[in-house]
C-alpha cells in the first residue's frame, strides 16, 4: 500500500506539472505617418551652362529644403523607436 | 458557445471523473465487504483514485490556464490599442512639424527666386540706367519692398550695400564657372548605395 501512495502522489503532482507558454502574440507596431515609409529623394543639380550666382542659390536653398525634410523624417523615426521601444518595456505581464 | 462548450465538454468531463472517483470510493469500500475480490477491488480503487486525482488536476490546471490566457490576451489588446493611439498621436505631431518646415522653405525658396528675378531683370534693363540697388529693390516683391521701407536710415544703409555687392558680383562674375557646378552636382550626386534600395532584399 506504501508504494501505491507514493505511486498516486507521483501521479497527483505529474497532473499539475505541465508547463506551457502564453501562445498570445504581440503584434509589430504600425507606422500611422505614411511619409516616414518614403525614401529621401535626390538631391537637385544645377542644370544648364550658363549659371548665374542666383541661380546656384536657388540650387543651394533647394538642397538645404531637401536635407531639412529628410533630417525631420530621422528625427521622427528616432522619437518613433524611442517612444514604441519605451512602450513596450514598460508593458509587462501581470500575472 | 462557451457555456455550451463547458456543460458538454468541460462540465460533463468533470462529472465524469468525480464519478470515477466516487467509483473509487466504492470499490474500497466494497472489497472490505466482498472479501473473495478484495485484492481484485483495492488494485481497481487504488486506479481509479488515481485516474480520477489525475484527470480531475488537468482539469483544474486547463481553467487556471484558459484565465490566464484570456488575460494575457487582454493585456496584449490594452498595450496594442494604447500604442496605436501613441503612434498617432506621434503622426500628428510630425505632420504639424513637416508643415512648419514647408512655411519655412517655401518662404526661403521664395526669398531666393524673388532675388534671382529682380536681379535679372535689373541687369536686363535696356532703358541706359545703371543698374543700382534701387531699380533692383523695385523688382522685389511688394512684402520685400515694405520691409525695407519699414527699416531705418543704418538698415537701409546697410541693406542697399548688400544688394550693391552683389550686383557688383553679378557684372564681374556673371557665370559661375563650370568645375564648380560639376563638383557641386557630384557632391549632390554622391548618394550612398544602400539609401537607394526600394525594397527589401530576397
Amino acid at each position: 500500500m506504501k508504494k501505491l501512495t507514493i505511486l498516486l502522489i507521483c501521479a497527483m503532482l505529474a497532473g499539475c506539472s505541465v508547463t506551457k507558454y502564453l501562445p498570445t502574440w504581440r503584434s509589430f507596431p504600425e507606422q500611422k505617418d505614411k511619409t516616414l515609409l518614403e525614401s529621401c529623394p535626390e538631391l537637385k543639380k544645377i542644370e544648364g551652362d550658363q549659371i548665374a550666382i542666383t541661380q546656384l542659390l536657388k540650387a543651394v536653398v533647394d538642397n538645404y529644403n531637401l536635407y531639412y525634410e529628410c533630417s525631420l523624417k530621422n528625427d521622427n523615426w528616432i522619437t518613433w523607436y524611442n517612444e514604441n521601444k519605451k512602450k513596450w518595456e514598460t508593458h509587462k505581464w501581470k500575472d | 458557445m462557451l457555456i455550451l462548450d463547458y456543460i458538454f465538454f468541460k462540465g460533463l468531463t468533470e462529472v465524469i471523473w468525480y464519478g470515477v472517483l466516487a467509483g473509487a470510493f466504492v470499490a474500497w469500500i466494497a472489497s472490505f465487504v466482498m472479501k473473495l475480490y478484495r485484492i481484485p477491488l483495492q488494485i481497481v480503487s487504488v486506479a481509479a483514485l488515481i485516474l480520477g486525482v489525475y484527470n480531475l488536476g488537468i482539469l483544474a490546471n486547463e481553467a487556471k490556464w484558459d484565465a490566464r490566457m484570456e488575460d494575457a490576451k487582454r493585456q496584449v489588446k490594452e498595450a496594442e490599442v494604447e500604442t496605436e493611439r501613441m503612434n498617432e498621436r506621434l503622426a500628428e505631431e510630425n505632420a504639424k512639424a513637416r508643415g512648419e518646415l514647408d512655411k519655412a522653405n517655401a518662404k526661403h525658396k521664395d526669398t531666393a527666386n524673388k532675388l534671382d528675378r529682380a536681379l535679372t531683370d535689373a541687369l536686363a534693363a535696356k532703358n541706359g540706367q545703371p543698374t543700382t540697388p534701387q531699380t533692383v529693390i523695385q523688382n522685389l516683391s511688394e512684402e520685400e519692398r515694405k520691409k525695407y521701407e519699414n527699416m531705418n536710415a543704418d538698415q537701409k544703409k546697410k541693406y542697399e550695400d548688400e544688394i550693391a555687392a552683389l550686383i557688383k558680383n553679378a557684372k564681374e562674375c556673371p557665370i559661375v564657372p563650370k568645375i564648380i557646378i560639376d563638383q557641386m552636382n557630384s557632391a549632390a550626386a554622391a548618394r550612398a548605395k544602400k539609401a537607394d534600395n526600394k525594397g527589401e532584399k530576397k
